[in-house]
């Protein structure tokens, strides 16, 4: 191999000579042809010896700079492929791909540590999520704590998610002192949903409140908010059904 | 193939923004768009979540694995058709799901609100792409890159975050753990595994250098496996689930620490001494800021996990705050100096004006900071407020009593809308210069590619 061709071509491309004495033995040993005789057609300018002609994946380039040839031409681009999508199944000729002799996957390797990987993610799965849904609290404190909800109220907790209350509200009282004017501490078996933040206020025990415990003021409220506190920054729900908005204060009321 | 998916999740990243910016600015005027349900808070708040992760970095970061693996692996991408067809069935599903978000049928539970049927559509988006990777490699070595671990692996991970999302039969609270470790998965198992193999491969391939230590990465690897989603539950320390959960997940938190130094020690050792590529390569400088910040949100995440933390911080926009600097932070500055490094490439069009990209460097840099350092403030003060208010009987922690917690807190809420504004005016320079560059870049060398020793394909 010529280095002096071998720089000539390195400078025209801006690409280092390391990568291009590595494209163009890969270029050669893809084309059955000499690597000088590669390196000569780069270095003119010109498409590689003994590439089958395929048409260019390049887009319409810009009228008045046209892009230079392309360094090679692709091929054993999958059948179904699109042309345009040739440009992405192999590396590419100047910029990074390491071509070699194809070898089989060793054992102990990638797909070996993807199935790792697998496993673990369902092991820490059963072990975080399956495991405490199953085991919770004491039984003792559960049954003390347990609501059932009625049938309205199911479906008015199924509004309160749809309408993403949870993001602005918590169902939970923790035993901190934050919460320690909140009511009883929430337990696992807890009907109502938890919540992520406290954009508002919680609403674990709203259904015990002397105010907002009363299911007309409640949807009352819920309805037109600033008619019921002038400061409320609580969006209005006036877009519910009737029924909507009935199931969610019957399951407001009912979170006690 | 990748070229669309990217250029697909750019076009969503304007979307994503717009709509975070809509969220935050009903945030500090909840009159706007008021009685519309389309536009409340609580479904736009999803929403903007679903098309920042969903629509914008899942194709961006699936259109980045299938260029990487055949240029790490030396092999072709397989099923070619197939996984350019689910690009758009995957864009299908996710304009799908979030309009019925907005339209009332999301089922409430974080990030997979989508209806069950939408969700299950969304398996089916996301299982592709880890087929079509899966059926493609090829390797030369026992020892796999890193940075195609990462990748491989995060794309593996995502159908199978997906298929544990919707588990049926869950009480509320139980739901809830579920949906604390789905999310933690989707941010660190998807999106920064994907985006750490990102820059692996970049960092390496942008200074003609190499890795300082793969098996670091590896290391930080295997302990992100173990420690990303588990470490999800720390979010509801003190919560209605049990308490050894709540252990467990603090201690793996404190393990991703693990993680963000192996980022920290390999990023900064292979670009020591290399000032001079880093202020000269734009998309260099993206990299090189998303994995500097790594691990910022890590050591946030795990020290709100101490219970003594969380309770102050615990419930506050504390993990808002987190999140924000996770997508639009960590995953922004990586993607985006990964597509303007090879959109160059796949297009054969230089970049449009590289003093638009240091543009959205800046505005993203600033936005992005203030946005997530307002949220965390927001937070520590929302908590002590909360605490101060119940100690000495000044507030009540509930009903009218309530909004006179937040006073202090509404001034901050301006600030974080600045912060967001800010972060969307790089996002449309960002948009903009990608546009300019697929229709008026200047023309350059473009990859145009063989597959050298496909002879037993």
């Amino acid at each position: 191999m010529s280095s002096e061709l071998v720089a000539a071509v390195a400078e025209q491309f801006g690409a280092s000579e390391a990568l291009v004495q590595r494209s163009a033995e890969a270029r050669a040993a893809a084309s059955g042809s000499a690597i000088d005789a590669i390196l000569a057609a780069w270095s003119g300018g010109a498409p590689a010896p003994a590439a089958p002609p395929v048409p260019a994946p390049a887009p319409a380039p810009e009228p008045e700079a046209a892009p230079p040839e392309p360094i090679a031409t692709p091929e054993e681009v999958e059948e179904d492929a699109a042309v345009e999508d040739a440009a992405e199944v192999a590396p590419p000729p100047v910029q990074g791909p390491i071509p070699a002799e194809p070898e089989p996957i060793p054992a102990g390797s990638l797909n070996v540590m993807l199935l790792g990987s697998l496993v673990l993610f369902a092991i820490m799965f059963i072990a975080t999520v399956i495991a405490p849904s199953s085991v919770g609290n004491a039984a003792t404190l559960d049954a003390v704590r347990s609501i059932e909800l009625s049938d309205a109220a199911a479906d008015g907790r199924d509004v309160y998610l749809a309408e993403g209350c949870a993001f602005c509200h918590t169902q939970q009282v923790r035993p901190i002192v934050t919460d320690a004017d909140l009511g009883i501490v929430t337990l696992s078996k807890s009907p109502l949903v938890p919540g992520l933040q406290r954009i508002g206020p919680d609403l674990a025990h709203i259904g015990s409140r002397e105010k907002s415990g009363n299911a007309g003021w409640l949807a009352g409220y819920l309805d037109t908010p600033a008619a019921f506190r002038s400061n409320s920054e609580h969006p209005s729900f006036s877009y519910l059904s009737s029924r909507d908005l009935e199931n969610l204060v019957t399951y407001l009321a009912e979170s006690k | 193939m990748a070229r669309r998916h990217l250029l697909v999740g750019a076009a969503f990243l304007l979307l994503a923004g717009f709509l975070t910016l809509v969220q935050v600015f009903k945030g500090v005027f909840p009159a706007f768009l008021d009685g519309f349900g389309f536009w409340s808070y609580g479904r736009l708040s999803p929403m903007a979540t679903a098309v920042a992760i969903f629509g914008w970095l899942t194709p961006t970061l699936i259109g980045a694995a299938y260029y990487l693996v055949p240029r790490l692996t030396g092999a072709p991408l397989r099923y070619v058709r197939l996984g350019a067809l689910n690009l758009w069935f995957l864009v299908a599903v996710v304009i799908t799901g979030t309009f019925s978000i907005g339209f009332g049928m999301g089922d409430g539970f974080e990030l997979f609100e989508f209806p069950i049927w939408a969700d299950l559509l969304l398996l089916v988006a996301w299982a592709i792409p880890a087929i079509v990777v899966a059926a493609s490699i090829r390797l030369h070595s026992a020892a796999p890159p890193a940075a195609l671990l990462y990748v491989v692996a995060a794309l593996i991970w995502l159908p199978a975050i997906a298929a544990v999302s919707n588990l049926p039969g869950l009480e509320p609270v139980g739901a809830s753990v579920l949906a604390a470790f789905t999310t933690a998965a989707v941010h660190y198992l998807w999106i920064v595994a994907a985006v750490l193999g990102l820059v692996f491969y970049l960092v390496p391939r942008l200074t003609d250098g190499f890795l300082i230590n793969e098996q670091l990465a590896r290391i930080g690897f295997w302990t992100l496996a173990l420690t990303g989603a588990a470490s999800g539950y720390s979010r509801f320390t003190h919560g209605p689930g049990a308490e050894w959960l709540e252990t467990i997940s603090i201690v793996l938190g404190l393990l991703l620490v693990v993680v963000a130094i192996t980022v920290f020690v390999n990023v900064v050792g292979s670009l020591h001494g290399r000032r001079d590529e880093i202020r000269s390569s734009v998309a260099l400088r993206f990299v090189f800021v998303g994995a500097l910040l790594i691990p910022v949100p890590i050591l946030l995440s795990a020290l709100a996990g101490f219970r003594s933390v969380a309770s102050i911080v615990g419930l506050t926009s504390w993990w808002e705050g987190t999140s924000f600097f996770v997508l639009f932070g960590i995953g922004g500055w990586v993607t985006a100096g990964f597509l303007y490094a090879v959109l160059p490439r796949l297009l054969g069009r230089n970049l449009y004006d590289t003093g638009l990209a240091t543009w959205h460097l800046r505005l993203s840099l600033i936005g992005v900071t203030v946005t997530s350092v307002s949220l965390w403030l927001a937070g520590l003060l929302a908590g002590f407020t909360w605490v101060g208010g119940t100690s000495t009987g000044a507030y009540v922690n509930t009903g009218a009593g309530f909004s006179q917690t937040l006073d202090a807190v509404s001034l901050v809420g301006v600030l974080t809308l600045i912060g967001v504004l800010v972060a969307f005016c790089g996002q449309l320079v960002h948009g903009y210069l990608v546009y300019r560059t697929v229709t008026s870049g200047r023309a350059a060398v473009q990859e145009v590619l063989v597959s050298v020793g496909a002879e037993d394909e």
